[in-house]
């Protein structure tokens, strides 16, 4: 389903070298050296063999005995040089993994919409990067393999030429490993991308199995016998499209190698041909056999490290494309603009239409309203109408496809949507469970309180959560989640907490409530909304602020100054709860409809 | 907190843990180990017969000249060696790939069906138990195929060396060879110091980071993440915590600079008594040349002895194993005895009863009841009304058999949960979870699981759609694009993402598919939170119909559903305080007759308007 990252070859490249250069230039310097010398070494090896062989022929004790001295040499320094370079590639991989796993987050984090969370596209292309991020860490080291790989194979040219210059023609017969080098590649590529849906339906059961989320229904609907067998499916599945692609690129890699060996035995027959001429010694047959036999573990490493380099490359387009999406997602903000001290005259949404993407139908559909600076809005709707839409495009987590929200006369798709947020706070029926000790779960509502015993407490109060703090062992520095030693909480308080996070600021323009006591009952509910209205009230004078709550609960939401209907992603009534009642129209049908439970 | 994330035990347990994960490995797949293995050692020692071929080369050259007869049979077995060793390369990725992913199933089922046979809540609600299914869990982020692939490569190396080694005992001594090899393997154990690459050492003091990562990426908390502003301070902390952990990691991992320098030195020093060795032979005559080239690629191939390519995916795969194991053992101790209970088929036909229950969360202070009583007659609804955290959804587990009374006990006709069978009692019961589960499967398997014995027969699709009929779920089904079989989730080929809304008509419909395969006992725990007003009349305009002939039980705030039911009964601090009809309770001016005037008052008020 995901295809190739849509990103040039080129500014990938580029971004690698980059990133993997940042990541530790002293370290990168470092590999490339050792690995230069390790070549050496490597390379060396056939001829100190050949002087040695030469030496005895001739009768040369001296070039013998040198000879045998670099063996000894080339091994023990050998040895030594491959514990380095695995420690400096490991030590370069853990930072320059880390680095690219930074980047990623910035970019990510730092997008001030939704659009990377909510685009099918861009989702698949995070996803895959996640899985890959383990290879950037090779950037390096996999480049500094393709260096090591040339080396000795100039290295290995020139002592073969030392032969014959015909054996020169040797590496011709590498080609075809060459070649399909990226074949065999795409193949173990697709095989991933073949696989990812089965893998991932693999992690799912994994977890429906022996998380705590579905352990009721997983025992109570005896699902054991059903999750395992999918699980044997999904694994099958992944299993079989592996094996399958290592047979193919097997043997492609079979054909590819034949044609070297071919090569290779009339390398040494040519040697062999020469030293019966008298042309050559015995020294350069064991030269050739030896070195030539190199030839094709380098051509198949020099092909694999091409092929780390290709994927590493296949990531790195991912990430272009992401800083893409998080920069495109920035442009027409003008950082001049500042966003009102106080709201004098309100928010106004002018034809505004949003259409999620991918879906074939908006899901807010020219919608006209304005919001009276100072005023509690409430709306109302059925499932899918809406509303949450409507609260994302006011918080800027979305841009509206068409229309403009206008904050006093000033386009909110102008402002800088991280100073916009600083004037706003919100608590969501979905709300985040960030496991922190108590104290931070709550402060990050206001990062400047963040360690401020009192503040936090107040805000817990305005959301009627101290009850939540009370019983804890160690109060606000209760650590939360099980996986971090701490405490669980039901799913009501980790709502009244997120209710606490969006009470810790004090003064914004906009307050934006999407059912966020949906489960805690309607009585706490409505003294919550009436608590709220009251501090608006006061809030009004300072600076203007709206109150904007989702809520199915009718009794809270006659309260509001102003309320909004919507249907199908359209506005369909809006007044105050007499007007609408007046009206008859579908906000009275629905008032009707849940007060009968009390008549 | 310097020394604490990185274990110091873990060299001890490391042998043990190798060798349990090779054992296991071994009688899970004996044939295809074999393979595997057999794959290795011809990898490996392979190039140690091309060397004795090139050897034999060089000597039938550097004799005297007597045409091609002799070298051209060499000639076609370095060709044969070759063509193997491209043979057995081309064969080790398949090989190993298959064995991998089967070794990772294999753990990673045997994790599952461990915890699946747990019957109750205890491995995930109490502390001690959960961290251990925590500890086993682990297994699965390292990666437990690793094993496999770092034991190829492992084996490949040792064969390599060890036929090197035979070469250098064949052509100069084999006590040389001894000491070469004793040396190399030491060399090898010396500078494994670097084991803490594995992930196992690493991984779970990185989790922290992980977690900001997490935050920073994952869309459950990308709106809050950018209405509060906390992007830069998480990207802040994950930095922080990746630092700290890895600069600990790093001070660990650092070998000593004289043991390398000592070492290198002893290396080359037996090295150069070596060639000495053979330059003496040499000059006196006692070694050919064809032997000395053979020799000299057998010195350098010895080095592989030392290698330690592989062991780091070898701890991956190891290290978590004994956690594995244990775990099992520890749930087969714990596991109650199944023989001597009866089925609770057709149950119950009269009542169920809590007598006297007591029940608190281990790890938590107090009991959340004491002594409970309260009978529940089959046949009839029930409400039940109480402040959050009154114990309303323990109630229902305890009902439905996932968690076990401390004192006192809970009796369906009389006979004590207890002595049921749970899988069978089980199927007496369905139920709707506040917490609901959003499966990632298609609608037919979310429905389906209801009656999970039923799935693969024909007439399950005939309760299915009844089930999501009455479920007011059959519009929403009919819209999607694949039906039965659109997967409920965007992160599945065709997949549709629903609203919480829908999803809460899909759950209710499993609910339902259990009471069309015979379930008794209805538990609604929350059903309508995230119905809209509309959704929510209607169903409970069909309360009595979808409840017909069921014991039902339901927790609601919401009054709407709470009346309808023949009985309620309000809880507060695990007990019961008052119990009756609606009509009964709304004269007995209790509690729930307060909070019931509160809310009508609400809309009184406005139909005045």
């Amino acid at each position: 389903m995901v295809e190739q990252p849509p990103a040039s070859r080129l500014r990938a490249a580029v971004s690698m070298v980059r990133l993997a250069w940042s990541g530790d230039p002293r370290r990168s310097l470092i590999a490339v050296g050792l690995t230069g010398l390790q070549a050496l070494v490597a390379s060396l090896f056939a001829l100190w063999l050949k002087l040695m062989i030469d030496g005895v022929q001739a009768h040369r004790t001296l070039e013998l005995v040198l000879a045998a001295v670099a063996i000894a040499l080339s091994i023990g320094v050998g040895a030594g040089l491959d514990f380095a370079t695995s420690r400096v590639r490991v030590a370069l991989n853990e930072r320059v993994h880390h680095l690219v796993e930074l980047r990623l987050l910035e970019a990510v984090a730092r997008t001030p919409t939704l659009a990377i969370h909510e685009n099918p596209a861009h989702i698949g292309q995070l996803e895959m990067l996640e899985a890959e991020s383990w290879e950037f860490g090779d950037a390096i080291p996999s480049l500094v393999t393709v260096l090591q790989s040339v080396i000795r194979v100039i290295i290995t040219a020139l002592l073969l030429a030392s032969v014959t210059p015909l054996l020169l023609l040797l590496p011709l017969f590498g080609l075809p490993a060459l070649l399909l080098s990226p074949i065999t590649g795409d193949l173990f590529n697709r095989g991933n991308e073949l696989s990812a849906e089965a893998s991932r339906r693999a992690v799912d059961l994994f977890e429906l199995a022996t998380g705590e989320a579905a352990a009721k229904e997983v025992r109570l609907f005896r699902l054991a016998r059903p999750i395992l067998d999918r699980f044997h499916r999904a694994h099958a599945q992944v299993r079989e499209t592996h094996v399958g692609v290592g047979i193919r690129g097997g043997a492609i890699g079979l054909a590819a190698d034949l044609v070297f060996i071919l090569g290779y035995l009339g390398a040494i027959v040519l040697a062999v041909a020469r030293v019966r001429s008298g042309q050559a010694g015995v020294g350069d047959v064991a030269l050739t056999a030896v070195l030539a036999g190199q030839v094709l573990s380098l051509i198949t490493g020099f092909v694999g490290s091409l092929q780390w380099v290709q994927r590493t490359m296949r990531a790195c387009a991912r990430f272009v494309y992401l800083t893409d999406v998080a920069e495109t997602d920035r442009a027409g903000v003008d950082a001049g603009l500042r966003v009102p001290e106080r709201l004098r005259r309100g928010i106004r949404l002018e034809a505004v239409s949003y259409r999620y993407p991918t879906a074939e139908e908006d899901s807010l559909r020219s919608l006209d309203v304005f919001l009276p600076a100072g005023s509690t809005v409430a709306v109302v709707g059925e499932n899918g109408a809406g509303k949450s839409t409507l609260v994302k495009l006011l918080a800027g987590l979305y841009r509206p496809n068409a229309g403009s929200i206008r904050v006093d006369g000033l386009d909110l798709a102008r402002l800088d949507p991280e100073r916009w947020r600083e004037r706003i706070s919100a608590a969501f029926q979905d709300h985040a469970r960030f496991e922190f000790a108590v104290r931070e779960t709550v402060g990050i509502g206001s990062l400047d309180a963040v360690g401020d015993e009192d503040a936090v407490m107040a805000a817990l109060r305005r959301a009627a959560a101290d009850d939540v703090v009370r019983p804890l062992p160690l109060g606000l520095g209760t650590q939360l989640g099980s996986a971090w030693g701490g405490i669980d909480l039901s799913g009501g308080q980790w709502q009244k907490l997120a209710l606490g996070r969006a009470m810790m600021r004090t003064e914004p323009l906009l307050l934006l409530l999407d059912e966020p006591t949906a489960a805690i009952d309607a009585d706490t509910e409505h003294r919550l909304f009436a608590s709220w209205t009251d501090a608006a009230g006061e809030l009004r004078e300072l600076t203007g602020a709206i109150t904007l709550l989702v809520s199915h609960r009718f009794s809270t939401v006659r309260m509001a100054d102003l309320i909004l209907v919507l249907r199908r992603g359209r506005l369909v009534e809006q007044g105050t709860h007499e007007e609408l009642m007046g009206k008859g129209g579908l906000y009275a049908e629905l008032y009707t409809l849940q007060a009968a439970a009390y008549r | 907190m310097a020394d604490s994330t990185i274990p110091t035990e873990a060299r001890r347990g490391r042998a043990y843990a190798r060798r349990a994960a090779l054992a296991l490995l071994a009688r899970a797949f004996p044939g295809r180990v074999a393979l595997a293995g057999a794959t290795a050692l011809l990898g490996g020692a392979l190039p140690s017969v091309f060397a004795v071929l090139v050897g034999r080369l060089v000597g039938e050259l550097s004799g005297p000249a007597t045409g091609w007869g002799a070298a051209t049979g060499t000639l076609a077995g370095i060709g044969a060696v070759l063509v193997a060793t491209a043979l057995v390369s081309s064969a080790t990725y398949p090989v190993q790939a298959d064995l991998y992913r089967r070794f990772d199933e294999h753990l990673t089922a045997r994790l599952m069906s461990a915890v699946l046979r747990a019957p109750g809540l205890g491995l995930f609600e109490d502390p001690e138990m959960s961290s251990r299914r925590d500890a086993a869990a682990a297994i699965v982020r390292f990666g437990p195929g690793e094993l496999v692939s770092g034991l190829m490569t492992k084996w490949t190396a040792q064969a390599g060396g060890f036929a090197a080694g035979v070469l250098v005992a064949a052509t100069l001594s084999p006590s040389i060879a001894l000491v070469l090899a004793v040396l190399w393997v030491a060399a090898g154990q010396i500078l494994q110091a670097s084991y803490y690459r594995a992930n196992p050492f690493w991984t779970d003091p990185l989790r922290r980071a992980g977690y900001m990562r997490r935050l920073g990426l994952m869309p459950e908390w990308a709106k809050e993440l950018r209405i509060f502003g906390i992007s830069d301070w998480v990207i802040d902390r994950f930095g922080r915590e990746w630092t700290q952990v890895m600069a600990e990691l790093w001070q660990a991992r650092r070998v000593g600079r004289l043991p390398l320098l000592i070492l290198a030195g002893l290396i080359v020093a037996v090295h150069l008594g070596a060639v000495a060795l053979v330059v003496h032979s040499i000059l006196v005559g006692a070694l050919s040349l064809g032997a000395l080239t053979v020799l000299v690629q057998g010195l350098f191939g010895m080095a592989s002895l030392a290698s330690q390519d592989g062991d780091v995916w070898v701890e991956n795969g190891a290290v978590p194993i004994p956690d594995l194991l244990g775990f099992e053992r520890g749930l087969d101790r714990d596991r109650p005895r199944t023989a001597s209970l009866r089925p609770a088929s057709a149950l119950p036909r009269r009542e169920i009863r809590f007598e006297g229950v007591g029940f608190g969360y281990p790890g938590s202070s107090g009991l959340l009841f004491d002594r409970l009583d309260l009978t529940i007659p089959a046949g009839r609804s029930l409400a039940i009304v109480g402040l959050n955290g009154a114990g309303k959804t323990t109630l229902i587990k305890l009902l439905t058999g996932l968690r076990r009374p401390d004192r006192g006990r809970i009796a369906i006709d009389g006979e004590d949960l207890r002595e049921l069978e749970p899988e069978s009692w089980y199927r007496q019961v369905a139920a709707i979870f506040q917490d609901f589960q959003r499966y990632a499967l298609t609608v037919r398997e979310n429905v389906g699981f209801g009656a999970a014995e039923m799935m693969e027969r024909p007439e399950s699709e005939v309760l299915i759609r009844r089930a999501l009929e009455r479920a007011g779920a059959r519009d929403l089904v009919d819209r999607l694009p694949l039906g039965l079989d659109t997967p409920l989730s965007r992160r599945f080929a065709g997949g549709v993402d629903l609203s919480g809304g829908q999803w809460q008509r899909i759950a209710l419909a499993r609910a339902l598919m259990a009471v069309e395969a015979g379930a008794r006992v209805l538990c609604l725990d929350e059903p309508t939170a995230q119905l809209d007003v509309r959704a929510e009349a209607d169903l409970y305009g069909r309360f009595l119909e979808l409840t017909r002939g069921l014991t039902t039980i339901v927790i609601s705030h919401r009054f709407s559903t709470v009346r309808r039911a023949d009985r309620i009964v309000v809880l507060d601090r695990g007990r019961i305080v008052e119990d009756g009809s609606h009509q009964e309770l709304v004269a007995a001016a209790g509690t729930y007759a307060r909070l019931f005037r509160r809310q009508a008052a609400r809309y009184e008020a406005a139909s005045d308007g």
